[in-house]
């Protein structure tokens, strides 16, 4: 028998065909699963395939001066997108943009997989990318099909240095602040303020995206838009700052360690807020370089040294003694002490800055315009250091300002219990001696001691020194004002500011510092100059506030590691400011 | 025994599966009209497969007029010329993916040697099977089978089209299980195929593996190789019971499924009509099956009984690892499904050898004396 039997060879295809059908049902019973078992789940995962949302960025408000000249705004730049399921070889595609934009290909890939999104969704990698990368990837642009760039904006800062602690800048969002804030709607790579006022101001100044439902093929590509949320732009600013104020200010401080600050006194608005070395806060949008990041670090240009840095008030301090000495009784305004030169106490000689001259004798007034340091140092000697410390506090120098601005410091005031529990060694009377003329533990920053000043001049009623003169709705323009806050009142009697206040404006009338008279304006200043450690190297102040009966605004330059051995130099440098301001408003009865 | 001209059953079945063709490309075109607004592509689908159609019904019906046993002798030279044909695609061939799998024909289209070379083999293995005894014990055979088969395999595996390649196989080895092989001669047949196989796996490229590890796991790359799987259970998932008709669909307008209206058809059929419409199709095919095992059981000529073997084993391997790769059932290949996909090749292939097999029965009475 050589041949299978016809019989044999059809039960053989009977047995195929029963399993062939065998396997069909099998089909169709994964069919009734998939379909009628699951039919809605898939239904829901297909409806989910289609629809997309695509957010776009809202523009960042801007930021403007109280004269409306822009500060910070928006520019159109290009960002690097990457949209996973059409990349074809996404080590080559990617390792072109690496290549081209120098960030490294790993971290590329790190920020595409963290991006968490569907393979469609296109993952923005590179923000505000030069125009030469831009031109270059647009050339690779037919190679690179998962490679997209994408028009953009960027933040812009027209101005330059031009109060760039002000400002601040912006960045794209950190993964600490990601998690903190993704509930307000935040997503990778947003852009954020970092400092200044783009933090300060951050949910202002930052819109609301637009978003747009819609329905897209397997490419990703649009089909139909189902629905629109239109986007919100973010609230404009306009600060205090006047912008030709800053620039004096911020001329005046030059290349040299310092602040300058012109204040309203009667709303606590800030006119100029000036700190240097400074930086150029665009560097920082398309990414800072290596050598400027260095060169920064190495001079302190991000730190604010206006409202951050800590510095021995010196003989601007002596407001705060002599008022201790009038409210507590120990002096009155006629008071006489006589200088010698120099003070022994505890066997140590405490020399004025006039040794080995003297003042001779002294009383309040003449004591301000001479700087008298024996003077101070009896008034805090006699006051004492509780009563000195109760009214270091209350003129706030160890609390903050609440000025408007992220970071700012406070100043410091000596107790004998911190002495003791510090240096182990108690206080000795030299030690109140030292505080009376600013030396030694205490610490201001320079926008607490514009503030003390201020309320000074305003008998005992400071104003929140503040940045945010009003913001302004994209949509209606209608502007919200800013409603000045009282932050402090002093409680101290008018006759001790008013005699205060006499000697300060005895001070603008006398010696180098009467350099300072703008006109007929009567003024009131004070000088400083701190001892640093080193030979002939001070830190050197000036502040001073005008008119003195209706005062208009509050002033202050101060120098770290001063240019100058006397503050008194600093005068002319003073009466720029105040030149400036009164040619620029003081025909107005009012800083508008 | 009562024999009718026509294999009516047999007839039925296969025109209600180009029927079923035609209607779902044309429910397609109107989805995506509804989607987008406009006729696309598949629109396009459905006009180029009627006119497939109508020139496949032509050779068809062409082909009734020449007496099956004509390929006896056919099938050498046109053996020889299909391999030569599927040693030119791999130098002139094009193809997605960097496969290459088709030769432009003057630029109007191109043509799946691979396709018309599962014909091919079915006859030259019907052939082999069926010489004279005198010359060829069963041994030989079957050497000279695996001669004629495997080269055929390992050319297509080059282009390369795994699916197609283990499918010429598969139709091989169902025509050697009607051999007269004992179970005893099958079961060493089995073991040698296991070893094979062993050494396919072996020799495939990266992404044929990835394909294969895809199928059994298709959630561990659902970006990539999983991905088509994904989308083509949805599709299939997101029908239900009745389907998502022309306004419902969405996965195939918005072409979601990759190449739904070739390879991954049964998915489109499954989204556009739901359980009831794939049900139906299953049915279309299990008919198809017992109508062409009725047509086989009519035959007396060993030749056409082999040439009903393999042209039944090439439709149901082809459909049920088609269908089976649309649900996640069998792994991605780039076969068709036989009636329904969209492409001249394949269809012009299985209209041929629908012809052929109704080409057997009519003239199975002549063998009748």
């Amino acid at each position: 028998m050589d041949k299978l039997p016809r019989f044999r060879q059809t039960r053989r295809f009977l047995a195929v065909t029963v399993f062939f059908t065998v396997i069909l049902l099998g089909i169709m019973a994964r069919l009734y699963f998939l379909q009628v078992v699951k039919g809605s789940y898939y239904a829901g995962v297909a409806e989910d395939n289609r629809l997309r949302i695509i957010s776009t960025d809202a523009p960042r408000g801007e930021i403007r001066d109280r004269n409306g000249v822009i500060l910070a705004t928006d520019v159109p730049s290009f960002d690097i997108v990457v949209t996973t399921y059409d990349l074809k070889n996404s080590d080559q595609e990617l390792g072109v943009v690496a290549q081209l934009t120098g960030v490294k290909l790993q971290t590329l890939k790190d920020t595409v997989k963290k991006a968490g999104v569907g393979p469609f969704t296109p993952i923005t990698v590179a923000r505000n990318v030069s125009k030469v990368v831009a031109l270059k990837l647009a050339e690779q642009e037919p190679d690179l099909p998962g490679i997209q760039l994408v028009m953009s904006t960027k933040r812009s800062y027209p101005q330059g240095t031009l109060a760039a602690h002000v400002l601040g800048y912006t960045g794209e969002i950190a993964d600490t602040e990601l998690k903190k804030l993704q509930a307000d709607g935040y997503v990778m790579k947003d852009t954020i303020g970092k400092d200044g006022v783009e933090l300060q101001y951050e949910s202002l100044l930052r819109g609301q995206k637009s978003q747009k439902l819609i329905e897209v093929d397997a490419g990703g590509k649009a089909v139909k838009t189902l629905q629109e949320k239109p986007g919100v732009p973010g609230k404009s600013i306009i600060l205090t700052i006047d912008a030709r104020l800053q620039k004096t200010c911020e001329g005046l401080l030059g290349d040299n360690q310092g602040a300058a600050i012109i204040m309203d006194p009667r709303n606590g608005e800030l006119l100029a807020l000036a700190s240097a070395p400074t930086f150029d806060p665009n560097k920082f949008i398309s990414g800072i370089s290596s050598q400027d990041w260095k060169t920064w670090s190495a001079k302190g240009s991000l730190f604010d040294r206006a409202i951050a840095g800590t510095f021995p008030p010196a003989s601007t301090v002596k407001v705060v003694t002599g008022t201790a000495g009038l409210e507590t009784h120990t002096i009155t305004d006629r008071s006489i002490i006589y200088c010698g030169g120099g003070l022994t106490v505890g066997g140590r000689l405490f020399k004025c800055w006039i040794w080995p001259g003297r003042h001779g004798n002294e009383y309040l007034y003449k004591a301000y315009a001479d700087s008298c340091d024996v003077y101070f140092f009896t008034v805090a000697r006699l006051t004492g250091i509780e009563s000195m410390d109760i009214y270091a506090h209350k003129f706030g120098i160890d609390k903050p300002t609440g000025i408007d601005l992220p970071g700012e410091a406070t100043g410091f005031v000596p107790t004998p219990q911190w002495k003791l529990s510090k240096y182990k060694e108690p206080w000795y009377e030299g030690d109140t001696m030292n505080m009376g003329i600013g030396q030694g533990y205490v610490l201001e920053t320079p926008i607490r001691n514009i503030s003390i000043y201020s309320s000074i001049a305003m008998n005992g009623t400071l104003w929140r020194p503040h940045l945010l003169k009003a913001s302004v709705d994209p949509v209606t323009k209608a502007e919200t004002q800013t409603t000045p806050v009282v932050q402090d009142t002093l409680g101290i009697s008018n006759a001790t500011l008013t005699a205060v206040k006499k000697g300060l404006n005895l001070v603008s009338k006398t010696g180098g510092v009467a350099r300072i008279q703008v006109g007929n304006i009567e003024i009131c200043a004070k000088t400083g100059t701190a001892e640093t450690g080193t030979p002939n190297l001070y830190h050197t102040w000036v502040l001073a506030f005008a008119p003195m009966d209706n005062p208009q605004v509050a002033v202050l330059l101060m120098y770290e590691n001063s240019p100058y051995v006397r503050s008194t130099s600093m005068a002319p440098l003073v009466h720029r400011m105040l030149q400036q301001y009164f040619d620029l408003y003081g025909g107005k009865n009012g800083s508008n | 025994m009562k024999s009718h001209r026509l294999p009516l059953f047999f007839l039925i079945s296969v025109l209600l599966l180009l029927g079923f063709s035609l209607a779902t490309f044309y429910v397609a075109s109107l989805a995506e009209r509804y989607t987008l607004g406009h006729f696309g592509s598949y629109y396009s689908y459905f006009q180029k497969t009627l006119l497939l159609l109508g020139l496949s019904l032509i050779i068809a019906v062409m082909l009734q007029f020449v007496n099956y046993r004509v390929f006896r002798y056919l099938a050498i030279p046109v053996y020889v010329i299909q391999t030569g044909l599927l040693v030119a695609v791999l130098f002139i061939g094009t193809g997605m993916y960097g496969s290459r799998r088709w030769i432009s024909i003057m630029g109007l289209f191109g043509l799946q040697p691979s396709e018309i070379q599962k014909l091919v083999i079915i006859l030259v293995v019907a052939l082999i099977l069926t010489l004279p005894q005198k010359r060829l014990n069963v041994g030989l055979k079957i050497l000279l089978v695996i001669a004629a088969v495997v080269p055929s395999v390992l050319l297509v595996k080059k282009e390369p089209d795994l699916g197609s390649a283990s499918l010429l196989l598969g139709i091989s080895v169902i025509m050697l299980v009607h051999f007269r092989l004992t179970g005893r001669q099958l079961l060493v047949l089995g073991l040698v195929l296991a070893l094979v196989a062993g050494g396919l796996w072996l020799s495939l490229r990266p992404y044929q593996r990835t394909r294969i590890e895809t199928f059994l796991n298709p959630q561990a790359d659902p970006l990539g190789n999983g991905y088509n799987v994904i989308q083509s259970i949805v599709a299939t998932g997101s029908g239900g019971m009745w389907g998502r008709g022309i306004k419902g669909s969405t996965q195939a307008p918005l072409s979601f499924v990759p190449v739904q209206y070739a390879d991954f058809v049964f998915s489109l059929v499954g989204e556009l009509f739901g359980f009831a419409g794939s049900a139906l199709l299953v049915l279309l095919f299990i008919m198809l099956l017992w109508s062409t095992f009725l047509v086989f059981r009519s035959l007396t000529d060993d030749f056409a009984r082999y040439i009903v073997v393999g042209i039944g084993a090439m439709w149901f391997l082809q459909a049920a690892v088609s269908m089976g790769m649309t649900i996640g059932l069998s792994p991605v290949t780039g076969i068709p499904l036989p009636f329904i996909s969209y492409g001249g090749s394949s269809l012009l292939t299985q209209v041929a050898a629908a012809s052929m097999v109704v080409s057997v029965y009519r003239i199975r009475d002549e063998l009748r004396f």
